[in-house]
């Protein structure tokens, strides 16, 4: 059994990996609305209610963390971890949300989400971005 | 997707999630556009507040205007 459980964990965090790689790559390449929206995850809009993290999920956003505050690529990493919590929880119907805060002369963005009434990432003193501007000029 | 912070505007250009600093005098802009203001009433607001010349308000407001259109941060109006 405890053959099986290291394996379980090796299988697992490979998944992680690969899925960091493939986000990796659709931010590179796609729109993020676009992108967000094939991992299964919405720039707005209310989330789905009623339907709670399982132990499972927990364990998986825990394994997306450890191995986003790895990631050496791009420039935003809490947005590719973001991105690959979103797939792993899509049937949650998770809600991506993105923001910003003035750190001194610099302006820092950051992402996180909501999914299944919790919010997944920090968003202490980030400002939400809204929509875009509708030209009625 | 945009938000104000102090007196400046961020957007986030989707296309390329790239962020975008809108200054003082764009944020004002901004601001307006935001509640549905007309290109007259943008260009009046430059006027009243900077004391430009309406040619040059006009001037400003268009390439203002266009600058958020090429990056595609104005959504078609209804």
């Amino acid at each position: 059994m405890r053959g099986a459980g290291r394996v379980r964990l090796a299988v697992s965090a490979l998944t992680t990996l690969s899925r960091f790689v493939v986000v990796e790559l659709l931010v590179r390449v796609v729109e993020l609305e676009r992108a967000a929206r094939v991992l299964g995850a919405s720039l707005d809009g209310p989330e789905l209610a009623g339907r709670q993290l399982t132990a499972e999920d927990r364990r998986a956003v825990r394994r997306a963390q450890a191995l986003g505050r790895r990631w050496p690529l791009g420039r935003g990493p809490c947005l590719r971890e973001t991105l690959v919590i979103a797939w792993m929880l899509r049937r949650h119907g998770p809600v991506l949300r993105l923001g910003v805060r003035r750190d001194g002369d610099a302006v820092t963005a950051h992402a996180w989400l909501d999914v299944a009434g919790q919010r997944i990432g920090d968003a202490h003193d980030y400002r939400e971005l809204h929509r875009a501007v509708r030209d009625t000029s | 997707m945009w938000e104000a912070l102090d007196d400046e505007v961020v957007v986030l250009d989707l296309r390329n999630s790239q962020y975008i600093r809108i200054n003082h005098t764009g944020a004002r802009l901004w601001g307006l556009l935001e509640r549905g203001a007309s290109t007259r009433v943008l260009a009046d607001s430059l006027i009243e507040e900077f004391g430009v010349s309406r040619e040059g308000a006009r001037a400003d407001v268009g390439s203002f205007l266009t600058s958020l259109r090429r990056s595609g941060l104005l959504e078609p109006g209804g």
